[in-house]
């Protein structure tokens, strides 16, 4: 049953919010993606993304999801520069 | 954390859009209902939305990727990628915002560069960018399939 907009801002006021729980959850999606197309995350970033090949629905999730993991990790450890090349 | 109490607040605006969007012009199952504010609880942590919902009367699914970017206080789509499935899970249409063509299949400027849409037949259509216009295609061959 649909929820009315105050029972849906009552349920995101009592999220607990957890950096752990959202990279354990990118990492899992991540990594069906590496094991579908026999490719690594970072190997993929690197040689599909800004060139024409990322033009598919999987290749344009699996860019915004490394992306996504990236700013979680940056944000929990503080990062201050990404290795070099990844983004 | 990643995003302060305002960006947050315009995630969840966001998120809300989305929810009632989906609720009102589609069918979606029970669990979408439950299962809606973990995806949100990962969007507010991370910046990525993404849904895949199956729509319950025809078998088709909408999935909606997400990605959130602040210009100071304004929430902005850094891409996004929007896509209706038929059952067997062939992709009727998709929309996203990747840079990668500048025209239509008819050679015109694409008017919303770089939104663009690919319609039922693979061709490239312009795109406004709403959310709310890809809903709108989506029902309209929804209606055509269901007679």
């Amino acid at each position: 049953m649909k929820m009315s907009k105050l029972e849906f801002v009552e349920k995101m006021s009592k999220l607990e919010l957890s950096e752990d729980q959202a990279v354990s959850e990118l990492t899992e999606t991540l990594q069906e993606y590496e094991r579908k197309y026999k490719l690594r995350s970072e190997i993929f970033y690197r040689l599909i993304v800004g060139t024409p090949a990322e033009d598919t629905p999987d290749f344009i999730s699996w860019a915004m999801c490394y992306r996504s993991y990236f700013r979680v990790m940056q944000s929990k450890f503080f990062i201050g520069e990404v290795s070099a090349g990844a983004l | 954390m990643l995003y302060d109490a305002h960006q947050q607040d315009r995630i969840i605006q966001r998120c809300w859009m989305i929810y009632e969007l989906v609720s009102d012009k589609f069918v979606p199952p029970h669990e979408f209902h439950i299962q809606y504010p973990s995806l949100v609880e990962l969007a507010l942590t991370s910046g990525y939305f993404k849904l895949r919902v199956a729509l319950t009367k025809s078998g088709h699914s909408i999935h909606i990727h997400e990605e959130y970017g602040f210009s100071e206080y304004k929430l902005i789509l850094k891409a996004y990628v929007y896509m209706l499935f038929d059952r067997a899970r062939n992709s009727i249409i998709r929309a996203d915002s990747l840079p990668h063509h500048q025209t239509d299949y008819k050679g015109h400027r694409l008017v919303h560069f770089p939104n663009h849409l690919h319609d039922e037949m693979g061709r490239v259509c312009s795109f406004s960018g709403e959310i709310e216009d890809f809903a709108r295609r989506c029902c309209n061959i929804l209606e055509n399939e269901m007679g």
